[in-house]
């Protein structure tokens, strides 16, 4: 069962990376989302994240499903997504896929996040350094997910 | 019947509140949304607002809504605008 969290505390790396801990697993891919400096080379002083809670981690979980069905059924996997004020340099997701071999836990990992940035409700205000901001255009929702 | 609709994203630019209430005439979300114009053509904000809402889709706390579902009073109702996570 894919362990899924959506909080505003931040992520505890160290914490998360060593949580995979099952020995039967040789590879553990981790990705890390931090906020960027720069968009599109204008500065970037923090990003407020908003999500509708209860269905993202739902979305989220359908998602790991899909991974899991169609790569390796013997994966372990772990989001972490936050929501609140973040600033640059801060982590607002991180993914962990552990399998048996490389190739699986690769492949799961860009699967999750993909997917995530296209269908989880979860949005993006940046926050600019002077002092301008503004909601990201996103990708539209298809009512048939 | 009354609902209260839960706003994310870009609408909490043009709304003061996290959610709006709203006039609905029929039970399905077709009725949701020409109220939920009707809502927006009462604001400064109006073209944006229908706009935004043309590319956005309704849901409750467990699915995407379709045109013809049937929502209730008690209906938890959200508009989601498309979406940017990661």
């Amino acid at each position: 069962m894919p362990n899924i969290k959506i909080c505003s505390k931040p992520i505890d790396l160290n914490r998360f990376i060593s949580d995979f801990n099952n020995t039967s697993h040789g590879a553990v891919s981790i990705f890390i989302g931090n906020v960027r400096g720069t968009n599109n080379d204008i500065a970037v002083s923090g990003i407020k994240y908003d999500s509708h809670i209860p269905l993202a981690k739902k979305i989220i979980n359908d998602i790991c499903n899909e991974a899991i069905s169609t790569i390796d059924t013997n994966v372990n996997i772990s989001i972490i997504h936050r929501v609140g004020e973040l600033k640059v340099g801060e982590t607002s997701v991180a993914i962990g896929v552990s399998s048996t071999h490389r190739e699986e836990a690769f492949r799961v990992s860009k699967y999750i996040i993909d997917e995530l940035k296209k269908r989880v409700p979860i949005w993006k205000e940046e926050h600019y350094i002077n002092g301008k901001k503004e909601w990201l255009n996103g990708t539209q929702l298809n009512q048939n997910t | 019947m009354n609902l209260t609709i839960s706003l994310f994203g870009p609408f909490k630019n043009y709304f003061e509140n996290d959610s709006i209430c709203i006039e609905v005439e029929s039970g399905d979300i077709r009725a949701v949304k020409r109220a939920l114009y009707k809502s927006a053509d009462r604001t400064k904000s109006a073209p944006k607002i229908r706009s935004l809402i043309s590319v956005s889709v309704f849901a409750d706390d467990n699915k995407i809504l379709h045109d013809n579902d049937e929502i209730s009073e008690t209906s938890r109702l959200s508009l989601l605008p498309p979406v940017c996570g990661g």
